[in-house]
């Protein structure tokens, strides 16, 4: 069990770790752009939207290792006051609603995926690319979040019940 | 139902939720999902999805994880080091220099920097030691940088601004353009409080040293070169807005490449400060747009339920007529401030303040710049006070966070002169914004 844990926090890092590096070819597509708009006169019609999509996946494939590390903003005015077990029983009361969310979004997310696969959905913009893997990087994105959801309950239910980490 | 009945179910939710140390984001689409499931059927949630993704493939986001990037790489270029260096060699005649010239470096960060966390420790590690060190009051420095820090929510280009103007469908850069003034209204009360402060109680500040105040000219004019970068990402960062060549996202981008090259000019360029600054981004980034969805969520069945139509009506049944309705608002910020942050305040109530304002025949932008200033407000009060924290967080042993939200008191009463005069005329704000080409 602790070593498929690990797996999953070393899956999301790596992933999110990757992932954060697309701010890069995003500063690119923008350089491009404004280069053969000012310097050209030859506006491009791609650029500007690719740019989007490397953002999109910079918010859904890092989301996960965002949670692991905690960044996720909570009011702690409660939270704080408890002690480290009063905190992760609050977690493992909680965890049923983020569970909640998530597998909604991701139930609802994988039949837009489904449906844009199958009819191969394109953005309808003038460069017109498939919109099929974004809307389908969404579903994994919102599985990753559910899988570090749950190594931290189980996790979470491990400190509790013998008060000390797994 | 009824939407007032639903009203207070769903506060309920939320609040519990929160309280029980819940994410904002999940607690948001949490809350959603319940009362998705609750008054419509789980279909309504291909509703809420449709505005998900609309809100994930949008254009002005991209400038979010841009300003991010550019703010985490300055941070670690060591620039405000050399633009406190060269400000502080300038102002050192004059007594309280230090405390003066922090507010000024503070402005001339604010306006690369976006993030009030990053401007408020970057300078509590600079400004701070220099300034115990010298003798000065310990409330006069902690109060200067934790309130000229803060600023940087005001003076663009301010995540806020971004996050407001996606909310009400305003342009951005007239956001931007409009926080300019009232950022410097801000800051010359803040220098002019000083200034009439040291000179009433000289203990407050002691006279520059003898060193200090013979520094030759030639130094001082090398120490100008600390202010070149600066100037010149903000010229092109605002300039580029102003004059309407590029969108606030494409202005994020020159940033982003002036902020490289500062790095590179100093040495501090490396794989080690990208990476960093690329991780920071991905998370900061990940926790605001997770925040978007949730408030799309929640605020989509709220809206559906007739809960915008009816904060309207109750809102506009009040007896105060317009002016008193936007006091109540900001009573509500002040109020919301003690809980949440910025983020969460301005999702949840902007959706359903905004149209308001507009019906009431207010600008919106200048609505903006209200917002913002009052942030600045529940930014330094208790109990949640971010700033206050941060501060705290990089303060020497000894100070803690009662003594900083103390040595914040005399500031926090110039913002909210500075909000009144805001208020009072609209011209200041909106002023900048109508001589803008386009």
């Amino acid at each position: 069990m602790k070593s498929f844990l690990a797996l999953i926090d070393t899956f999301n890092a790596r992933v999110g770790q990757l992932t954060a590096f697309i701010v890069i070819p995003t500063l690119f597509c923008i350089f491009y752009e404004i280069t053969s708009r000012y310097v050209f006169s030859k506006p491009t019609i791609w650029a500007s939207e690719l740019m989007i999509y490397f953002c999109a996946i910079l918010y859904v494939l890092g989301a996960a290792w965002t949670l692991q590390v905690g960044r996720h903003v909570k009011i702690d005015m409660v939270y704080a006051r408890l002690s480290l077990r009063g905190q992760r029983i609050l977690d493992l009361i909680t965890f049923p609603f983020f569970t909640l969310y998530l597998v909604m979004l991701l139930w609802v997310g994988l039949q837009f995926a489904m449906e844009s696969i199958a009819i191969h959905e394109t953005s309808g913009t003038p460069w017109d690319p498939p919109i099929y893997p974004m809307k389908s990087i969404f579903v994994i994105g919102c599985a990753m979040l559910l899988l570090q959801g749950a190594a931290k309950f189980i996790r979470d239910i491990y400190f509790v019940k013998n008060g000390r980490d797994l | 139902m009824s939407i007032e009945l639903i009203t207070v179910l769903l506060v309920a939710t939320f609040v519990t939720l929160l309280v029980l140390g819940l994410p904002l984001a999940w607690t948001m689409g949490a809350t959603a999902v319940i009362f998705t499931v609750g008054l419509f059927e789980p279909s309504t949630m291909f509703m809420t999805m449709t505005r998900v993704f609309h809100m994930m493939l949008n254009y002005a986001l991209v400038s979010v994880p841009l300003f991010v990037l550019m703010g985490c790489i300055l941070e670690k270029s060591g620039v405000a080091e050399q633009l406190f260096d060269a400000v502080y060699v300038w102002s050192g005649r004059l007594r309280g220099g230090l405390a003066i010239g922090t507010i000024i470096a503070c402005v001339v960060m604010a306006a690369m920097v976006g993030i009030v966390g990053a401007e408020i420790v970057t300078f509590g590690l600079i400004a701070l030691p220099q300034m115990l060190d010298r003798g000065y009051d310990k409330g006069l420095a902690l109060g200067c940088i934790t309130s000229g820090g803060g600023m940087a929510t005001l003076i663009p280009p301010s995540i806020v601004f971004i996050v407001y103007g996606m909310t009400a469908g305003v342009s951005i850069g007239d956001l931007f353009i409009a926080g300019i003034l009232p950022g410097l209204l801000l800051a010359t009360l803040f220098v002019g409080y000083i200034v009439i402060s040291v000179w009433l109680r000289p203990h407050l500040a002691p006279a520059a040293s003898e060193e200090d105040r013979n520094v030759p000219l030639k130094k001082k004019l090398r120490m100008l070169q600390g202010l070149i970068m600066p100037a010149l990402i903000t010229l092109a960062v605002l300039g580029s807005i102003y004059v309407g060549i590029a969108t606030p996202t494409e202005a994020a981008a020159i940033g982003c490449l002036g902020a490289i090259i500062s790095a590179a000019m100093n040495r501090r360029l490396s794989w080690v400060v990208i990476s960093r600054a690329c991780y920071e981004t991905l998370w900061i980034s990940c926790m605001l747009t997770w925040l978007f969805f949730g408030a799309q969520a929640i605020i989509g069945i709220y809206t559906l339920a007739g809960g915008a139509t009816f904060v309207k009506n109750a809102i506009m049944d009040l007896p105060f007529g317009p002016w008193g309705i936007v006091i109540v608002m900001q009573i509500i910020w002040v109020f919301l401030g003690m809980f949440l942050d910025w983020i969460g305040i301005l999702l949840l109530t902007g959706p359903m303040f905004i149209p308001i304002i507009q019906s009431l025949g207010f600008d919106p932008v200048w609505f903006g710049v209200v917002y913002c200033m009052n942030m600045h407000i529940s930014y330094l009060t208790p109990p949640f006070g971010p700033s206050v924290f941060y501060m705290a967080s990089v303060a020497p042993p000894g100070i803690n966070v009662t003594d900083v939200y103390k040595a914040n008191l005399p500031y926090l009463w110039l913002t909210f002169l500075a909000l009144a005069i805001v208020c009072a005329f609209p011209g200041l704000s909106l002023w900048l914004p109508s001589l803008m080409s386009g």
